[in-house]
């Protein structure tokens, strides 16, 4: 049975409360809300494609530094000591603890990768006009990744480290850290300009064409 | 108030597309934009979230009792258990990162527990709680869960710069491992609970038109 007000124009639901919804017209900047239980339904952001893409590639490019150049060097007892994002994971991984290292590794190497990546191949091809069954699977896939791309923890962690170091060692920043500073902010950037909405209904209306 | 369920509707999970809700006897209908399964409710979510749930929980007992971290320093082995590090940190006059730990280590890990399991005896048990602060709390919960990580991420960066040898050596120890866990089940705990289900109870009124949006 189809109610006849399914039929006038198409609706929507709440994620998460499940409110069947009449879509409002999109406005600029507007952010809409459920009316019952606050959730952000979705936010208009314009531009959202190009930006992304600048950002993604901005984190591409902070990538290889921000992993191989140290982040922090310390010196105890006249010893130097680097660390970059990897020194860390292989010295876990050598004493045994490898899920520990995977999951480091996992959450602050690869996944944020992954979706500076995925957002790449999603939106360019998307910004020609373009859609495919991969780009669909690959935007999935970013979506479900977003939780497990943890730059910004990595970063409280650098500091916890260091404020835990400081009264026995001499510790110097290095220009990992700058470079990682940047990598983090194009991966919260990525999650704050993509609209994930209105790349949906592209990624669906490029299909069909 | 009328939910997408009650109009054989459901929206689609992943790409949060309104679909037509699949026949019962249809398990594996896709959705027709992003080709994910489609359901109404997340399937078995309460089993689902009970038993992670419940595995975190235990884990979480080795992860406070056994040693997260082992300082050796000019041949004196220290290990730390989670609490025992924080209160070392406070006895050396580091407050604020104390207070950091604390709150990543234990706070947040023992809230998360106790939120999803209110949640989810709110649901099964129909408790007359108001659904919009349980929404609120299941989005805190979501939110709050990979803060959890910190400790790990310390511990890494701590092993790359503490080795040297007999002199001085910083080691995780087994309560890692249990610790990186708990993180894991509790994350997947709460996107596998369905917060629909707080709102499936509320269906007092059920107006014949849905609502119009509101906008901000």
């Amino acid at each position: 049975m189809t109610p006849p007000f399914l039929r006038e124009r198409p609706l929507t639901a709440c994620h998460e409360c499940d409110l069947l919804l009449q879509p409002a017209q999109k406005k600029l900047h507007q952010i809409v809300r459920c009316p019952r239980c606050g959730y952000k339904l979705y936010q208009h952001k314009p531009g959202s494609t190009h930006n992304t893409i600048a950002l993604a590639l901005a984190g591409v490019v902070f990538f290889i530094p921000a992993n191989t150049l140290p982040i922090m060097s310390m010196e105890l007892f006249g010893q130097t000591h680097i660390d970059t994002m990897l020194t860390g994971v292989t010295r876990l991984f050598d004493n045994g603890h490898w899920w520990i290292s995977g999951l480091v590794l996992l959450c602050s190497v690869i996944f944020p990768l992954m979706r500076l990546v995925l957002a790449l191949l999603v939106l360019i091809p998307l910004q020609l006009g373009r859609s495919s069954r991969a780009q669909i699977e690959a935007f999935k896939l970013y979506h479900h990744l977003s939780s497990w791309s943890m730059l910004e923890v990595y970063m409280i962690g650098i500091l916890v480290a260091i404020i835990k170091l400081a009264n026995m060692a001499m510790i110097s920043p290095g220009y990992g850290l700058i470079c990682f500073t940047g990598l983090m902010l194009c991966t919260i950037g990525l999650s704050q300009t993509l609209d994930e909405h209105t790349t949906w209904d592209l990624l669906e209306k490029y299909r069909h064409d | 108030m009328t939910s997408a369920r009650h109009n054989n509707l459901c929206l689609c999970n992943t790409c949060h597309k309104l679909c037509k809700k699949p026949p019962a006897a249809q398990t594996k209908a896709l959705c027709p934009r992003c080709y994910s399964p489609l359901f109404s409710r997340k399937p078995e979510t309460l089993i689902r979230t009970w038993a992670l749930t419940i595995a975190a929980a235990i884990l979480f007992i080795p992860a406070n009792l056994l040693p997260i971290t082992t300082i050796t320093y000019l041949g004196h082995s220290q290990p730390d258990t989670i609490m025992s590090g924080i209160i070392a940190l406070t006895k050396a006059g580091m407050i604020p990162i104390a207070i950091v730990v604390f709150i990543a280590s234990i706070a947040v890990p023992v809230l998360k527990l106790l939120g999803i399991v209110t949640l989810l005896l709110s649901v099964q048990y129909r408790w007359s709680m108001n659904p919009t602060q349980r929404t609120l709390m299941f989005r805190m919960i979501e939110w709050i869960g990979r803060w959890s990580m910190l400790d790990l991420f310390v511990i890494a960066i701590l092993m790359a710069l503490i080795n040297l040898g007999n002199l001085s050596e910083f080691e995780a120890g087994s309560a890692a491992n249990a610790f990186g866990l708990v993180v894991v089940l509790t994350m997947f705990a709460a996107t596998s609970f369905d917060p629909r289900l707080i709102w499936d109870q509320d269906v007092t009124t059920d107006d014949k038109e849905p609502k119009d949006i509101k906008d901000d």
